[in-house]
């Protein structure tokens, strides 16, 4: 069985976690390591998805104060703050790479086992059925991620309260995601689990339950790591070039 | 152009050389591993390419990757409707939605491609 790791990471900068994602994507891409991260952020960050437009963020004014960083993944901007915040880098040579929607569902789907365990009735978004198709749906032209619906995304009572999106290497990807715990008051339009279902959820709890579905889903042998002193200067090189950086984080 | 009469890359872009002249695009399969593709970005003709290094980015619902150039040379045409339909990517990938063509510098990169077969057995690895 392969052997991969299991960081769970206290609240940091958003800077620093886009950093460490992309170092351990590195990793990933460069020995064949599998690492599954669990994060927090420690204050509320708004994060563009790549292609998105800087000066957009104008627009939704409940973050214009937050912190702001350009993700290296797509898709719609991410108010973080109280939610969990998970990635995971897998090999090229891993068969849950091959394809964009396989590893997406894998963890979502245990994202809804989780909250199942918890006695939350929780679905992955079907757009075929729909519900609102998401390619005709203006809904996806939404700035705010969790106004968007995509096949896949976990819903609760019509709420998306978990979203990922992924970015591909050479030999790897990662796929990073957010699961909703309460809303924030700097994306007041968007309900979490605490307001949709009353739930308050244990963050370290939540983390080994997602961590052990998702291990046994990938058959891989998780173990609890840290980040190693190569990948911490790494990321500390790449917070520098990349997500520190205005000219990358306005380049569009 | 039939996926047989190819050569691709490990990254899943293909190239068909005549004339000095490489087309390149992508591959059936990295379409349909990306999902519904939503937007590309691609560079501007006269510009450099080195095989191995990205030349464009592609998002799709899911994900976003890097293209990377299968050979080195000069581009002197690219398919400027392409970003404004993306579907033709998935309807004719070896054809309507090549994406670049390039005058090649060199041939040397030619050697370090895939023939379909090869490529084949690539993707069947690891499934």
């Amino acid at each position: 069985m392969t052997s991969a790791r299991l960081i769970i990471d206290p609240p940091m900068p958003g800077n620093w976690n886009m950093a460490l994602d992309q170092a351990l994507l590195e990793t990933a891409d460069r020995r064949g390591e599998i690492t599954l991260r669990f994060y927090r952020w420690s204050e509320p960050t708004l994060s563009l998805g790549y292609f998105q437009k800087y000066a957009d963020r104008g627009n939704h004014a409940a973050s214009r104060d937050c912190a702001i960083v350009r993700r290296s993944s797509g898709g719609g901007a991410i108010v973080h703050d109280r939610e969990l915040t998970y990635s995971i880098c897998v090999p090229e040579s891993n068969r849950w790479s091959k394809s964009s929607d396989q590893l997406y569902d894998l963890v979502h789907h245990q994202v809804v086992h989780v909250l199942d365990l918890h006695g939350i009735s929780a679905r992955l978004f079907d757009a075929a059925k729909n519900e609102q198709d998401q390619r005709t749906s203006h809904d996806n032209q939404s700035f705010l991620c969790f106004q968007r619906r995509s096949r896949g995304d976990v819903v609760v009572a019509d709420s998306k309260v978990c979203g990922s999106a992924q970015r591909r290497l050479r030999n790897a990807l990662i796929q990073h995601g957010s699961l909703i715990l309460g809303t924030s008051s700097c994306a007041p339009e968007l309900s979490g689990l605490a307001e949709l279902t009353g739930t308050t959820l244990n963050y370290e709890k939540t983390c080994r339950n997602l961590a052990d579905g998702i291990s046994a889903e990938l058959q891989i042998n998780l173990t609890d790591g840290t980040t190693t002193e190569s990948e911490l200067t790494a990321a500390k090189r790449i917070r520098q070039e990349r997500f520190c950086n205005d000219a990358w984080t306005r380049k569009r | 152009m039939k996926p047989e009469d190819l050569l691709f890359a490990s990254t899943h872009e293909w190239a068909h050389v005549a004339d000095g002249v490489a087309t390149i695009g992508i591959s059936a399969q990295a379409v349909e591993a990306l999902t519904d593709l939503v937007y590309m970005e691609l560079p501007d003709s006269g510009a450099s390419v080195t095989a191995g290094e990205p030349f464009g980015e592609v998002e799709s619902v899911k994900a976003t990757s890097d293209l990377y150039s299968p050979v080195d040379g000069e581009i002197i045409e690219v398919n400027t409707s392409l970003p404004d339909s993306l579907d033709v990517l998935g309807t004719d990938p070896y054809g309507a939605g090549w994406i670049l063509k390039v005058k090649l510098s060199n041939e040397d990169a030619l050697q370090k491609l895939l023939d379909h077969d090869a490529y084949q057995k690539q993707n069947s690895e690891g499934q």
